[in-house]
């Protein structure tokens, strides 16, 4: 099955008694160096074990994280759907899903935030901010730290972390379970909508802002730019369908900020993947092309900025 | 101009010494191949890998065409924004380090230098994907 970028996905078909199979996704390590940023597989499966517990929307988790062949396994349960990003959002066939895709992702996102992770035991499992720092600064400083990794001249990612950082919005008013990558392309979606919730690899503790805003930005509108909401939605009623769900008040200008946030985020992130491939730790003509995809996440960077400024001066 | 003997196509790639397909035609043959040949398969990730691969070389032939022109305009651009010693490399740098020392907070500064950044990515993503929708 065609997995991430470092962990491999094989359903695996269970027999346990001549009458019980269990069809099963068997998450595991590829070897190699591990990415520092990630979880790992035993944490994710402690991640989503407090997910399904928390009543959100994941593939059930079987046995304990394991080993397989030497490396970092875990099992769920073998969901039924589609996760390709693009198809979801143009399948003629899916139109339905997609009409009351928003609601559920909502819904979904929002249980993800309720879920207690102190109480399911995941606070020593996570990162998130230390005390002191708030979860933007946080981020900043491992923004700088991976730009710097890339080593590679970015003037327009330069201007934006120096602006995100001299702009920070007040410090977040709650921490919560954060996903960190909840959009589509890492949900399962079938005929009636949403099945599961995947790749929890970047789950963390933080602003559940986070999470509504990823959801929005440009490259995960898989080219239906103009519905902001994921592709299939305008940004109004994702936010909306997310306020209702979770009883939050969503403040639209930490959105925007976010977004500026989460556009350097990918940008810094596509580059980073260039350089798996590049330094030779991951051979993959994937990889090594989403260095010149970079370029688009500059661009919606420097748009969103613009647009974020030119909204301050608007008395 | 095909089957003209008498107005032969003059182009950078004819005053090469290699012989043709030039440089240039090198890449498409390859990006023909993976595209008509490699990637007709019903292995929908050899398909996805085999478009990706094809992709990358349009990338390549776009850069081979548009290269030396943006190489000229970024020599340009960060010379106006008073960066004229050493390779682009080393100005282009030297620009990020003087952003990231707050040289550029003040307004102005800011928006000069956002605009060549801009103008910058404009032209990487002619490049890149030359179908990104810039209008906004």
């Amino acid at each position: 099955m065609a997995g991430g970028a470092s962990q491999e996905a094989w359903a695996v078909n269970l027999v346990l008694e001549p009458d019980e199979k269990l069809a099963l996704v068997m998450r595991r390590d590829m070897g190699g160096v591990l990415n520092s940023k990630t979880l790992s597989r035993a944490n994710e499966f402690a991640v989503i074990a407090a997910a399904y517990a928390g009543g959100v929307s994941v593939p059930k988790p079987y046995f304990e994280p394991c080993e397989i062949a030497g490396k970092a396994a875990f099992f769920m349960e073998l969901v039924p759907g589609d996760a390709v990003g693009r198809r979801v959002v143009t399948d003629p066939a899916l139109a339905g899903a997609r009409a009351v895709l928003p609601e559920q992702l909502a819904a979904a996102l929002a249980a993800i935030h309720r879920v207690d992770y102190r109480a399911a035991g995941l606070a020593h499992r996570l990162s998130g901010p230390t005390a002191g720092h708030s979860a933007v600064q946080m981020e900043l400083e491992r923004l700088y730290f991976e730009l710097d990794s890339v080593d590679e001249a970015h003037p327009a990612l330069e201007l934006a972390l120096r602006w995100l950082a001299r702009n920070e919005p007040p410090r977040e008013t709650e921490t919560t379970l954060v996903h960190g990558d909840f959009r589509l392309g890492n949900v399962l979606v079938d005929a009636s909508g949403l099945r599961a919730v995947l790749d929890w690899e970047f789950a963390h503790f933080g602003d559940p802002h986070e999470d509504v805003t990823w959801f929005c930005v440009r490259a995960w509108r898989f080219g239906n730019t103009a519905l902001e909401g994921g592709g299939i939605t305008s940004r109004e009623t994702w936010l909306q369908a997310y306020e209702r769900a979770s009883g939050r008040t969503i403040d639209r200008a930490r959105i925007a900020y976010l977004e500026i946030l989460g556009n350097v985020k990918w940008a810094v992130g596509a580059a980073m993947q260039a350089r798996r491939h590049l330094s030779g730790l991951e051979p993959s003509i994937e990889l090594a092309s989403l260095g010149r995809l970079s370029a688009e996440m500059e661009f919606e960077t420097l748009r969103t900025l613009a647009a974020y400024e030119a909204l301050e001066r608007t008395p | 101009m095909i089957g003209r003997r008498d107005e032969p196509a003059r182009s950078v790639d004819a005053m090469s010494l290699h012989d043709r397909p030039t440089l240039a035609e090198l890449l498409a043959v390859v990006r023909d191949y993976l595209t008509n040949e490699v990637a007709v398969t019903d292995d929908r990730r050899a398909r996805f890998r085999a478009l990706i691969a094809a992709n990358v070389l349009a990338v390549a032939e776009r850069e081979l065409s548009l290269g030396p022109a943006d190489a000229l305009a970024e020599d340009r651009a960060l010379a106006e924004l008073g960066y004229t010693e050493g390779d682009a490399d080393t100005r282009r740098r030297e620009l990020c380090a003087a952003i990231r020392a707050g040289e550029y907070d003040e307004p102005q500064r800011f928006a000069a230098a956002a605009a060549y950044a801009r103008a910058m990515v404009l032209r990487k993503l002619a490049v890149a994907n030359p179908r990104f929708d810039v209008s906004a």
